[in-house]
């Protein structure tokens, strides 16, 4: 219970801390004046004024950041900048499904593919699959994913929409409300995530798996008189999982929290992601604040929850 | 070629070996990890390896149970086992007798067992790879068998760890998973080397009584010749990749015929001696890219002659047709030398 | 230790490797490590091939003065061109949709000029191809150079002196990467690269490169910090460094001599590694427009330049992309190689 507590405590001072590099990398960096930016260029003093005025850019700094986590954790009533008026966490709220949608879906296709890629490319190394395994697990992590879904676009909905991709909706998100729909706009945006992390995938799963299968307790095995598939499968894959595991929390943590940025902004989606990137290119900073904390959130959450698990699939953690 | 070293008697031995070659192809050459080995082991008996780190007793072993993991290994030979030919099996037929017929045990029972599954679920799962046995029954066995090996509250160490046992314990574990289906022949690769030497004495006695009553043959392959004085019934002595003297325990440690095993022996700390200086082999064992032409051991041995250029063959030059060495120094004069040695 | 496996490959140390008189020494790890990099066909292909594409981004003034005879950097929206015999203009009417608009001309296959055809603003794609790799490649390299010597420091120092210090470097790592990643690099370009930077003595202005090679280095700081500093942990604890520090070595000498050697490996392994990963952290940057500022290039920018294009003039996008897989290839499978020569048991989290 002192174990959970402190983990608790150290997970707010971190969210804390974050919050605070946040508000002092937009309105503490010399040189940089937040009002001149909300008001635009060229504009004139008393505009500037008044704009300091209006946002209470005026005050002293630390008063600055307590009124704003007052009116977004208190009083749930932080507002943009921008769109004066809309609240930032509804914002947030309306948000989250999309980038949940494509996550989660991705994260299925990656799973299979990294788990299976790894799989076949240790039972086949020294073969030539392996080698293609490794050159298509690279490739994946070389591959720039916004680039990535910019040639996919460019197959799908211009050069090859016609004929093999006619069936292929145009760039947006349509509502889980329609199934069909949904996951047919989905479609694309979830392979084009799911290669890239499926490369990643394979390639940790491979080393790891070789790495395991030149333990010593896979030779007892293999003197045992074990099949080689089971000692791959039961042995060495159960010994290889903590690592993908814990990858697979912390890849999930942070892409649920907005890293799918480049491939929501590609494929048109209205996630985290491009709620990020839209706040970002309007130095709306409430939303700017939200997105980041709420991004912040779910990389400790995910911390967290791989500890636990990595000490369940590992006995020997357990009694650490 | 070296004589096989066949035992004096008719019976048919549980496992032949023949000339036994393990090849290594580096791109510096070919180094021979094995060269030219050729045993019995009969039924029953405790046959004990001794040599040093590198003298190629460990890969014999795993040659013929096929756990070389490198393909640049090459293992030519024969190795018959009850009449069925272990070299060039493949794997899936290699697993009929791998566990059930012949067992090995490692040197290392630290890193041996898998971390993350129980003792217990560990020797179920060799009983049923083998023996058509329900899960229950199987969990009985091997809480029986923990118990047989000498590990306190058996019932409840199966639901444990490995990493939650002692090194002495994870060994004797161990040794009770290699039991588990009735071996004929035990495998015991430095068992006791990384344990501390009252646990040793503890293991040795174990195997030796366990190999009373299950009746299995063991091969012990060890550096320490206490060892062999202790519990073997037959000694090869081997030294880089060949056996250089093999005999009944009492000829071969009682009455060495071969220079290299003097040097052994020498090298046991004698409590009762006011000694000095220990003695050792001067030298270090040849680069395996570089051996020596001929007897491998002349480049370290006092008693070097010209003759040593050739290869010597491996046979009797005693009156004891059973105790063999390889060595061209004259037959009646080991026993002098022997002493000169030891003394 | 298990000897199953080729026991007489490496020839170090090996107990027949004697030094006396006329015996043969055997090869320390570092000739180890390149006599076997040598020897491996991947690492040499990726060699070669980061080679010619450095060579080639090289010769970006040469190409673009001698060969092709144009302007990477000036708008050419009047220009004309000889295509075919012919002359053309670059930007030319839309002949698509409603006609409306220009388009600029595409690839010509020809080196002498447009070998990949115009972009939005008539300039020669090729060219700034050649040019905008110069500029990645460079802020890759630098900022990976500049975040494994930062990253070993940290590690070292916060693994080796312990204490308070590595509490707090720890402490400071622990923040920066728990900001998500790409978000902290955004962050801190949105706010610099509008109005670059004034910190007293300090004034970097807003175009200049030293700004995405210094954040791009900073946010992976704890990415290459705190394996080392782990890495540094367990070998305090190891039996050879316990045993210079029994016989009375300065603390100097035992990070001198015991330490650095043993973790330069693992800082070697993660530069080929780390460059692949900020070049194209860099074009994440540039594509989103906070990276490279014009009028300078780099292969993010022009894929950003040609999104417009995309469906008219699809090379102005795929080309830059192509080279960037390429060249990240290369510096992966080459740091792959590089760690399997030093250390195959490496378990270092930089090993994607």
């Amino acid at each position: 219970m002192g174990f959970a507590l402190k983990r608790l405590a150290s997970a707010v001072l971190v969210m804390f801390a974050i919050s605070v590099m946040v508000f002092l990398i937009f309105f503490a960096t010399p040189g940089v004046d937040p009002a001149a930016r909300i008001a635009g260029r060229g504009a004139s003093p008393e505009v500037l004024a008044q704009v300091r005025q209006t946002f209470g850019l005026d005050r002293p700094l630390p008063a600055r950041y307590a009124l704003m986590m007052d009116h977004l954790f208190i009083k749930r009533d932080l507002t943009s900048y921008v769109n004066i008026g809309d609240r930032v966490v509804p914002q947030l709220s309306h948000a989250a499904p999309v980038t949940l949608s494509l996550v989660l879906g991705a994260a299925v296709i990656w799973l299979v593919i990294g788990v299976g890629g790894g799989v076949l490319a240790a039972m086949y190394r020294g073969t030539l699959v392996d080698p293609l395994m490794t050159l298509a697990g690279i490739a994946a992590v070389s591959v720039p994913a916004y680039w990535l879904g910019a040639m996919v676009n460019l197959l799908t909905q211009d050069k090859l929409h016609t004929g093999l991709f006619s069936w292929v909706p145009p760039l947006g998100y349509v509502s889980i409300t329609h199934p069909g729909s949904w996951a047919l706009h989905l479609l694309f945006p979830w392979l084009t995530l799911a290669l890239l992390y499926g490369g990643i995938y394979a390639r940790v799963l491979r080393a790891e798996l070789i790495s395991a299968l030149s333990e010593d307790y896979v030779r007892t095995c293999r003197a045992k008189g074990l099949s080689e598939r089971r000692i791959l499968w039961r042995h060495a894959l159960r010994c290889s999982l903590s690592s993908v595991v814990s990858l697979f929390g912390l890849d999930f943590g942070s892409l649920v929290g907005g890293a799918a940025l480049l491939t929501e902004v590609v494929f048109g989606l209205p996630g985290i992601g491009k709620l990020t990137w839209d706040s970002l290119q309007n130095l709306d900073l409430p939303v700017i604040m939200g997105c980041v904390l709420y991004a912040a959130f779910f990389v400790v959450a995910a911390n967290a929850v791989v500890d636990v698990l990595y000490s369940i699939l590992d006995p020997r953690v357990r009694h650490a | 070629m070296p004589e096989a070293a066949t035992s004096p008697t008719a019976e048919r031995a549980l496992l032949e070996v023949r000339d036994l070659r393990v090849t290594f192809h580096t791109r510096r050459g070919a180094v021979e990890a094995v060269n030219g080995l050729s045993f019995e082991v009969a039924s029953g008996e405790v046959l004990g390896i001794v040599g040093e780190s590198g003298s190629g007793k460990s890969m014999a072993m795993y040659s013929m149970m096929g756990l070389i993991a490198d393909p640049n290994a090459e293992v030519t030979g024969s190795a018959r086992f009850e009449s069925t030919e272990l070299i060039g099996l493949r794997p899936k037929e290699l697993n009929r007798f791998r566990g059930s017929q012949i067992a090995m045990i490692f040197q290392d029972p630290m890193t041996a067992l898998t971390p993350v599954y129980t003792v217990g679920w560990q020797i179920v799962e060799m009983i049923r790879a083998h023996e058509q046995v329900g899960r229950r029954a199987a969990w009985d066995r091997a809480v029986e068998l923990l118990q047989e090996v000498g590990i306190p509250d058996a019932a409840r160490r199966a639901r444990s760890y490995p990493h939650e046992f002692s090194g002495g314990m994870r060994q004797r574990a161990m040794i009770a998973m290699s039991l588990a289906c009735n071996p004929r022949l035990l495998i015991a690769d430095e068992p006791t080397t990384a344990l501390d030497v009252t646990t040793q004495r503890q293991i040795l006695d174990l195997i030796r009584r366990l190999q009373g009553s299950y009746g299995s043959s063991v091969i012990m392959i060890t550096h320490d010749m206490g060892v062999i004085s202790d519990i073997a019934d037959r000694v090869i002595v081997m030294y880089a990749g060949r056996a250089v003297e093999v005999g009944e325990k009492q000829a071969t440690v009682g009455a060495a015929r071969h220079p290299y095993t003097w040097g052994l022996l020498g090298a046991i700390p004698r409590p009762h001696t006011r000694k000095t200086v220990l003695p050792t082999i001067p030298g270090l064992t040849p680069n395996p890219h570089a051996m020596p032409s001929g007897c491998v051991f002349r480049t370290r041995c006092a008693w070097a002659m010209d003759e040593c250029t050739q290869t010597p063959p491996l046979l009797a030059t005693g009156s004891d047709l059973g105790h063999l060495d390889a060595c061209w120094l004259p037959g009646e004069e080991r026993d002098e030398l022997r002493k000169a040695t030891l003394r | 230790m298990s000897d199953l496996h080729t026991p007489f490959e490496s020839g170090q140390g090996l107990v027949g490797a004697t030094t006396q008189d006329g015996a043969e020494r055997s090869p320390g790890p570092w000739r180890v490590a390149l006599s076997q990099l040598l020897h491996n066909p991947v690492a040499i292909a990726s060699t070669v091939m980061l080679v010619v594409v450095v060579g080639a981004c090289l010769c970006a003034p040469l190409y673009a003065h001698h060969i092709a005879h144009t302007d990477p950097f000036s708008s050419n929206v009047t220009g004309t061109t000889v295509v075919n015999g012919k002359r053309a203009a670059i930007l030319q009417q839309s002949t698509q949709g409603l006609g409306l608009g220009v388009v600029p001309i595409g690839p010509t296959w020809h080196l002498s000029g447009f070998f990949l055809g115009a972009d939005g603003q008539g300039r020669d794609v090729m060219s700034r191809l050649l040019y905008g790799g110069r500029t990645t490649l460079l802020i890759g390299t630098a900022s990976a150079v500049i975040c494994c010597v930062l990253g070993a420091l940290v590690g070292i120092v916060a693994g080796y002196l312990g204490g308070a210090t590595d509490w707090i470097l720890s402490r400071v790592l622990d923040v920066i990467w728990a900001f998500p990643v790409y978000l902290l690099a955004i962050c801190l370009s949105v706010v610099l690269l509008t109005s670059g930077l004034d910190l007293g003595p300090l004034h970097v202005s807003a175009g200049s490169l030293m700004l995405p090679i210094v954040i791009i280095a900073l946010i992976y700081v704890p990415y290459v910090a705190r394996p080392l500093r782990g890495h540094v942990l367990s070998l305090k604890e190891s039996e050879f460094v316990k045993a210079s520090v029994g016989l009375g070595a300065s603390e100097l000498r035992v990070l001198r001599r015991e330490l650095l050697p043993n973790v330069l490996p693992s800082v070697i392994v993660f530069l080929p590694l780390m460059i692949a990963l900020n070049m194209l952290t860099e074009s994440a940057l540039s594509f989103l427009s906070i990276g490279v500022q014009a009028p300078q290039a780099s292969w993010g920018t022009i894929i950003n330049d040609g999104l417009d294009l995309l469906y008219t003039r699809p090379w102005v996008a795929t080309a830059p992309g192509i080279m960037l897989v390429i060249t990240a290839v290369a510096f992966n499978l080459l740091g792959d190689a590089v760690r399997d020569a030093l250390d195959p048991k490496a378990k270092l989290r930089g090993s994607i």
